[in-house]
């Protein structure tokens, strides 16, 4: 099935926020986000795969994006890591700050739960699903997740 | 409530128009790419089990062929040792039907036909890029392929020629693979691997390197695309062209040591340096030397294909005078390098 100007011009506007965001949750680098963003729907374009509904392709970009980023990450060598730190976003003015900082300490194997959790609204189960995950390993990286942001955040500024 | 923050937070994080534009060119262009592909030759499994799957069947078939007619021999020979005439009808019989048995076995190992077809893609692309070819290359091949037959149809050789020169690996002939280098004897198997996100060279970044290669933007007439060849570990490229001037055989060697940048960020500042991009050249013997920008750098050797002669200077100044190089992007400039 190919796709034609209008529904790859409208996919991207649906999806593209959603891996975008998921993205930078993730690699929280701007340069690397828009390297996965790209590669993600070039992937939609060469893999071609069918959707039963909305939520499924949702969901797929979602597991795409993830395993993207994870890829990407370990590929990166340590001196890349800090390399990349110049690339990466300034930070919040305000509350915001802090939560990014948390965001930035947080280890990178929880960010993509945290994301699809408080931000997608997705509840463990459906993380589970869309990750290949088992539902008790979302939740417990969630706990770890809520526990490490709390704890960075001067003992519950935040109400994690 | 660090949800309502969170999302705070990401609410203002959107992709930018510009992504979303360079996003949607580069899918029209995979998507356009993916059309305008040729099939897939016939990977190695395929092409190993075909012939085997067809050779068991043909050994089976002529296998209860025989059990077959041995069995039915039997029956005749009951039957006729009844009547006294076994040994007439059996020599009657018996030689026609091994003979037949014979031819058929022979006729088994068919597993040229299926190489000569997925070779055959590569002849008419190498046909048309390399031309003639360097003896170094015939390693290896022919010990690929112990089942040939001398005694085959004059057709399969004729197709096996240009793999003999060109490849190594019987999977795909437009792609050598030692541990450090990858050698594709067609721009069009580069450019596959590109597309496929294959090119270990440049692993997620392929198109930073598609939009800022280095290639030549004029060359001697009757110019014969070789070898490109791209370096795992760094990326770095080369390329090799043949072509003929005052009835001797000249090779090229353009090697390119340029940086392929890592991020999209990266590329697109590069891009936008280009405008003001310095080339600068040099020359010194048969070489010609550019810099493009700052730390991009080009040799192009030439030198007398397949000998040690020195060329003379005007040879030299004539044949290079006929060579430009540019840097842009090759998804544009298919047609023009791979005539």
């Amino acid at each position: 099935m190919a796709y034609t100007d209008e529904q790859m011009r409208r996919i991207i506007a649906e999806y593209g926020p959603c891996v975008y965001r998921l993205a930078m949750a993730q690699l929280r680098n701007q340069a690397d986000a828009e390297d996965t963003y790209q590669e993600v729907f070039l992937r939609l374009i060469r893999s071609k795969p069918e959707f039963e509904s909305p939520a499924h392709q949702k969901a797929w970009f979602i597991r795409v994006t993830a395993n993207y980023c994870r890829d990407l990450q370990k590929k990166h060598s340590r001196r890349e890591l800090a390399l990349m730190e110049q690339d990466q976003q300034p930070a919040a003015p305000g509350e915001n700050a802090a939560l990014s900082a948390a965001l930035d300490a947080l280890p990178e194997k929880y960010r993509t739960v945290v994301h699809l959790y408080y931000y997608e609204g997705y509840t463990t189960e459906e993380i589970a699903h869309v990750l290949e995950m088992n539902a008790s390993t979302v939740r417990s990286s969630l706990k770890r997740a809520r526990k490490r942001l709390k704890d960075f955040m001067e003992g519950g500024k935040a109400d994690v | 409530m660090f949800e309502e923050q969170y999302r705070k937070l990401n609410q203002e994080v959107k992709p930018s128009d510009a992504l979303n534009e360079e996003t949607f060119a580069l899918m029209k262009e995979a998507q356009d790419h993916r059309a305008a592909m040729p099939p897939k030759p016939l990977r190695w499994k395929p092409a190993v089990l075909i012939p085997a799957a067809g050779t068991v069947a043909a050994v089976l078939v002529a296998t209860i062929l025989l059990a077959f007619w041995m069995s039915d021999r039997n029956v005749n020979k009951e039957a006729f040792d009844a009547v006294g005439n076994l040994d007439e009808i059996i020599s009657d019989e018996e030689e026609p039907s091994q003979s037949e048995g014979q031819e058929q076995t022979e006729n088994q190992p068919d597993t040229e036909p299926e190489d000569a077809e997925s070779s055959g893609t590569s002849v008419d692309e190498n046909q048309s890029f390399s031309g003639s070819s360097a003896p170094s290359d015939d390693d290896g091949k022919t010990s690929e392929n112990p089942t040939k037959d001398p005694a085959e149809p004059p057709a399969e050789p004729e197709t096996d020629e240009p793999d003999q020169s060109m490849a190594a690996d019987p999977r795909n002939p437009d792609i050598i693979n030692d541990e450090s280098t990858t050698t594709y004897t067609t721009i069009r198997a580069f450019l596959n691997a590109l597309a496929k996100k294959e090119t270990p060279g440049y692993g997620t970044n392929y198109y930073n390197a598609r939009d800022l290669i280095i290639v030549p933007s004029k060359l001697p007439e009757q110019t014969r695309f070789r070898h490109f060849h791209l370096d795992n570990k760094t990326g770095k490229y080369s390329y090799s062209y043949i072509f003929t001037a005052n009835g001797k055989e000249y090779f090229l060697d353009i090697e390119v040591d340029a940086e392929t940048p890592k991020t999209l960020r990266d590329l697109n500042v590069q891009k936008q340096l280009l405008a003001e991009e310095e080339i600068l050249t040099g020359k010194k013997g048969n070489q010609l030397f550019y810099l493009f920008g700052q730390n991009d750098e080009v040799t192009v050797t030439l030198t007398e294909y397949l000998s040690s002669t020195a060329l003379t200077e005007d040879e030299v100044a004539t044949l290079l005078a006929q060579f430009e190089l540019e840097r842009c992007s090759l998804a544009n400039y298919l047609i023009d390098i791979t005539f």
